[in-house]
């Protein structure tokens, strides 16, 4: 509809053509000496004022392209209409997922689709449609995002449900345009290896599986009975990982109360999550005496102000201590030299540091990885993963949050870089206008 | 320069300035007359004895100085010296032409009558009378003339009150311009020269030729000059309210060589006359342009 704005184009042209009265009228003394000099009608029907005309027609072209562009951006704003997918693995649709679950998504607003070519839509209560039933072979997850994200079908949230498995996950991985939100259930038929195991209150393993091939590695968390491991595993018990809890000391000044509060709410989180207890030992003075506190913790969380650098020798266990570095978009990061630190804290734990705030929300899962895992267990995951991906497709979470909000942002400046073209535009064809019909 | 608004707005200190010590002078007087600024040196009853003559025939008996003739039982006429300054006219064209205002704001009218304020000023100072005349077909406005205290004040007033409107009277409403009683005096006529059917040189010719002197100011706008307006314009007639449109920037030449000529004509017509012409066009130091005319006219003189 704005892109019909151009036929407006044709209003200047006219204007600059036939407009005999678009000049100041100047009186004079007399005009008798001008009489001959007098410019017919004719002469004055045709394009005089080029530049003029030119700049007017470019100013009027670009409002009608930045209104239609804004128009289309906002098409599909979530002020309008959001879209909301929830894409349901046909084979977890058909075994294991109850209507109740996906009635609570379609509660939200998602609309629900099977997660295969076409996404046929899954209406609740009714029973899986016979071409999906009948279909030889599993679906290939990439391939379907693939073709969503050619076709530029991208909704403003996609849920993708289904099973874990690998078999799904064939082929290159794709790079998306759009950010994919997924919920695995636990396969009993997929063929995972057992990667490390935590010895639990009762008579249960925490045991970490991995599954990997050239597409995707996953890993996953399962608490199974240690009768349920198989016996030749045992050896993936990680030594000095067979403990009732981990003891974690806390090391700070009054400064960082909030720090605490949220490593203390991320520790929890750790614990209920791993279903490992985590014992927490707070000190909060200068000068602590450091016979009274807990040396021997399996990790030091360590920030300025508290102990002295001499003292921290005398801490048994890894130390994580609080080291500001703007530049990295981690919570947590490995000390490369050789120091009696282990870990670097890179930003202050609270909502207004320098990370994005939903980072806060991974802080549990790097604490997992750090918590739980050891240098054994990342050389492990190292060598097993077959992943081929490009470079260009390596990134993190956050990475993509950040490059899809980077194009809205790139598509937001050049609007309005338009705009201020806009203003610019008219402000120089006033000054022409103004010099070229002349002034008193 | 603003336009005047009040009579100290008229008399610039910057063009008093560079007036100061110059005389506005009569060609005519000092034709006649050997020394002194305009003093026409008359003989008479006065109170400033010059001489004594001889008593003729037909000698006003009340010239007869008595004393002279009981001492010497003769009769002798005392003569004395009668200053007699000329008169002034300032006529200013009050036609609607005059509106014009150059690209300054300031309109031909308005530089008129910082011209006639100095020049008045002037000659009103080395004590010749003065008096104004604004001409236009709607009304003749005018002032007696006068060299009495306060009569400046008044000319300057009469000055400030002057509008233009409607064109130049046409010759045949002479009546309606006041006479001269006989005096002879020097006109100084301030014009842009609008004329319709030749009235103004009719008017001049017509001072000229009862012996006064007659002194014609050509006024000219630089824009009116030079037409140096932006693109294409169109131009209203200010006496006519014709409308012309025109590409300045094309026809510029073709416009100056048509006002070269049209000027020329005029000026060559007046001279021939007997008139003296001025041409004033450039607005920029009114002062020095003042001072460079009466510089160089006395030098002619």
């Amino acid at each position: 509809m704005y892109l019909l704005g151009l036929l407006g184009l044709l209003l200047p042209i006219a204007i600059h053509l036939w407009s005999q009265s678009a000049t100041q009228v100047r009186q004079v003394g007399s005009i008798r000496w001008m009489q001959s000099t007098h410019t017919p009608k004719a002469y004055a029907i045709q394009l005089h004022q080029w530049p003029l005309l030119v700049l007017r027609a470019l100013l009027l072209s670009l409002i009608c392209l930045l209104m239609a562009d804004w128009v289309f951006q906002n098409a599909g704003s979530p002020r309008q209409t959001a879209q909301k997918w929830l894409l349901v693995d046909p084979a977890l649709a058909a075994e294991a997922l109850p209507s109740e679950e996906l009635q609570k998504w379609s509660d939200k607003g998602y609309s629900l689709h099977y997660f295969q070519a076409g996404l046929p839509t899954l209406d609740l209560g009714k029973p899986l449609p016979l071409g999906l039933s009948a279909r030889k072979g599993p679906v290939n997850f990439w391939s379907v995002l693939k073709n969503l994200d050619q076709k530029g079908r991208i909704p403003d949230s996609l849920v993708v449900m289904a099973y874990g498995r690998m078999q799904n996950f064939l082929g290159d991985r794709p790079s998306l345009s759009f950010r994919v939100q997924w919920i695995l259930f636990p396969d009993s038929l997929s063929d995972r290896r057992e990667l490390q195991a935590i010895s639990l209150p009762g008579d249960s393993l925490l045991v970490m599986q991995g599954e990997f091939n050239e597409a995707i590695s996953m890993i996953a968390w399962q608490s199974l009975a240690k009768q349920e491991v198989k016996a030749e595993e045992t050896s993936l018990l990680a030594p000095g990982m067979l403990q009732d809890s981990i003891v974690v000391s806390l090391w700070a000044s009054a400064d960082f109360q909030t720090d605490l509060t949220v490593l203390s709410a991320a520790l929890r989180a750790v614990s209920e999550y791993t279903r490992v207890p985590i014992a927490v030992y707070l000190a909060l003075e200068n000068e602590i005496a450091l016979d009274t506190l807990q040396k021997e913790a399996n990790w030091h969380f360590i920030f300025p102000g508290t102990l002295n650098p001499r003292d921290m020798g005398k801490l048994t266990g890894s130390k994580l201590v609080y080291q500001a570095d703007r530049k990295n978009k981690k919570w947590f990061s490995p000390v490369l030299s050789d120091t009696v630190f282990d870990y670097y804290i890179n930003h202050r734990l609270r909502t207004d540091s320098l990370l994005e705030p939903q980072s806060l929300d991974a802080l549990p899962e790097e604490l997992v990885y750090i918590l739980l895992s050891n240098d054994s267990l990342s050389s492990k995951l190292a060598s097993l993963d077959r992943r081929r991906i490009a470079i260009g497709q390596l990134a993190n979470k956050q990475g993509e949050e950040k490059l899809l909000r980077n194009k809205e942002e790139e598509a937001q400046k050049a609007a309005s870089s338009g705009w201020y073209l806009v203003l610019l535009l008219l402000a120089l064809e006033r000054i022409i206008s103004h010099y070229a019909y002349g002034h008193k | 320069m603003a336009p005047a608004q009040s009579i100290r707005d008229l008399l610039q200190p910057e063009i008093i300035q560079s007036l100061s010590g110059l005389e506005l002078l009569s060609r005519k007087v000092l034709g006649a007359f050997l020394s002194g600024a305009n003093r026409s040196i008359r003989l008479g009853m006065g109170p400033e004895f010059r001489q004594y003559r001889s008593y003729q025939v037909g000698d006003d008996l009340r010239q007869l100085d008595w004393k002279m003739y009981a001492r010497s039982d003769r009769f002798y006429i005392r003569e004395a010296e009668i200053d007699s300054h000329i008169g002034l006219r300032f006529v200013i064209d009050t036609s609607a032409s005059m509106q014009h205002e150059d690209g300054n704001g300031l309109s031909k009218l308005d530089y008129a009558r910082l011209m006639v304020a100095s020049l008045g000023r002037l000659a009103y100072v080395q004590g010749d009378q003065i008096a104004l005349l604004g001409l236009n077909n709607q009304m003749v406005q005018f002032t007696p003339m006068e060299n009495k205290v306060g009569h400046f004040q008044r000319f300057l007033q009469y000055l400030l009150d002057l509008k233009a409107e409607g064109r130049l009277p046409l010759y045949s409403s002479r009546h309606t311009v006041p006479e001269n009683q006989g005096r002879r005096l020097m006109y100084l006529v301030f014009s842009d020269w609008y004329e319709h059917e030749g009235e103004l040189g009719q008017f001049l010719r017509e001072w000229h030729s009862k012996g006064h002197e007659v002194m014609a100011f050509h006024l000219m706008a630089s824009n009116e000059m030079e037409l140096n307006y932006p693109g294409f314009q169109t131009f209203e007639d200010l006496e006519t309210g014709e409308r012309v449109q025109v590409d300045t920037k094309r026809f510029r030449k073709a416009y100056q060589a048509n006002l070269d000529g049209q000027l020329g004509q005029i000026r060559d017509n007046l001279l021939r006359e007997g008139i003296s012409y001025e041409a004033f066009s450039s607005w920029v130091s009114l002062g020095r342009v003042l001072s460079n005319f009466l510089k160089q006219r006395k030098r002619l003189l």
